[in-house]
């Protein structure tokens, strides 16, 4: 874009549909995969942070000085847990149990699946949680693979 | 213009693509060169109507310390959906809308970093959670604000603004030899021949 308005020779306007193809990506669902004996792949996108951020019950007030790598950071978090009467722990253990499959419903494109049909991705299910929130930037760690969008793919079928 | 990369798109479409920004205020900045094959998104600057909306506390002030962890929560989802406002509002082509800002994915947070950079509404700071974005040209502007005028020329938009009660930046629309006949004459009667022009000591005089 010049001072006149006009793009810069070569470079070209980016359109959401491209935008869209960019922030989707294929995961191999292991367990499904080993079940069927063929690699079975899902297509999924990027969710919107605050979208991730309202599924979460509040973090606690000490949770500011946890650590931010991951393993470390869930240690602490599973030490809080336990001071936590059984009660409430049971209750906010729930509700996180239930993030995973509002994920997948937010973030499976192929195939979609509704929150409660997401359970039967079952172990698959944390994976492709993971996969999602890492390509949407929420998390930054290693721990979910994300293929090109060129790789190929069988679809996982139909939840 | 300035060009911002936004390094996760560029990868999984394996061509550039950038943000492209006027220079704010219409100052004179490096043109960033846009290499070939790149894709671009457009933007524009929101006004202060919308910009006053932001939440009110800041992670890591007081205001912020103070609140316990549902109000810390309520924050952060306040926070987050206000950024994707600002995309909203920031990209005029694309056109977004609030549901759209997520094919961002992983360069959306750099996006609305680089945005507050060059509106001179953040700072330059060394922190490794928030890095500077990328520039195309490669060459990072110093300053902790590098889009605003120097210190000391800022001292003299003050002085003037103050003297002319017009916001300072109607004054940067004047000419310059009106701007400096302007603060010479008010600045009051000359202390010494070979004074420094913006001496911060006889601007406060």
């Amino acid at each position: 874009m010049s001072d006149n308005g006009h793009l810069p020779d070569g470079a070209e306007l980016a359109t959401l549909a491209l935008l869209r193809q960019a922030n989707t990506a294929l995961v191999r669902c292991p367990r499904l995969s080993q079940q069927l004996g063929r690699e079975i792949f899902v297509r999924v996108r990027a969710i919107r942070a605050v979208s991730y951020l309202e599924l979460l019950p509040p973090a606690p007030l000490e949770s500011a000085d946890w650590p931010v790598e991951s393993v470390a950071r869930t240690a602490c978090m599973q030490a809080w847990l336990e001071t936590l009467p059984a009660e409430e722990r049971d209750a906010r253990l729930t509700k996180l149990g239930e993030v995973t499959y509002t994920l997948l419903a937010l973030g499976l494109v192929e195939p979609t699946v509704t929150a409660a049909a997401a359970r039967d991705f079952a172990n698959d299910a944390d994976l492709l949680a993971l996969a999602i929130l890492k390509l949407s930037g929420i998390l930054t760690d290693e721990s979910a693979p994300v293929e090109p969008p060129s790789a190929p793919t069988e679809p996982a079928p139909a939840a | 213009m300035i060009a911002i990369a936004l390094p996760a798109l560029s990868a999984r479409l394996g061509r550039p693509v950038l943000a492209l920004a006027e220079p704010p205020l219409g100052l004179e900045c490096d043109e960033d060169v846009i290499p070939p094959g790149a894709l671009v998104l457009r933007i524009t600057v929101p006004s202060v109507r919308f910009m006053a909306q932001m939440p009110a506390a800041v992670p890591g002030a007081a205001c912020y310390d103070r609140l316990d962890a549902t109000g810390r929560h309520g924050l952060s989802v306040a926070w987050e959906r206000w950024a994707d406002r600002l995309l909203v509002l920031a990209i005029a082509e694309p056109r977004f809308c609030e549901a759209d800002v997520q094919v961002l994915g992983r360069d959306r947070e750099l996006l609305v970093t680089a945005l507050l950079r060059l509106w001179s509404w953040l700072g330059e700071h060394a922190d490794e959670a928030c890095p500077a974005p990328d520039l195309i040209d490669g060459a990072p502007r110093c300053g902790h604000f590098p889009y605003l005028p120097t210190a000391a020329f800022r001292d003299a938009l003050r002085f003037l603004a103050g003297r002319l009660r017009l916001p300072p930046h109607e004054i940067l629309d004047q000419r310059f030899d009106a701007f400096v006949l302007n603060w010479r004459v008010l600045k009051g009667p000359r202390q010494d021949p070979l004074e420094s022009p913006l001496d911060e000591a006889l601007l406060h005089a």
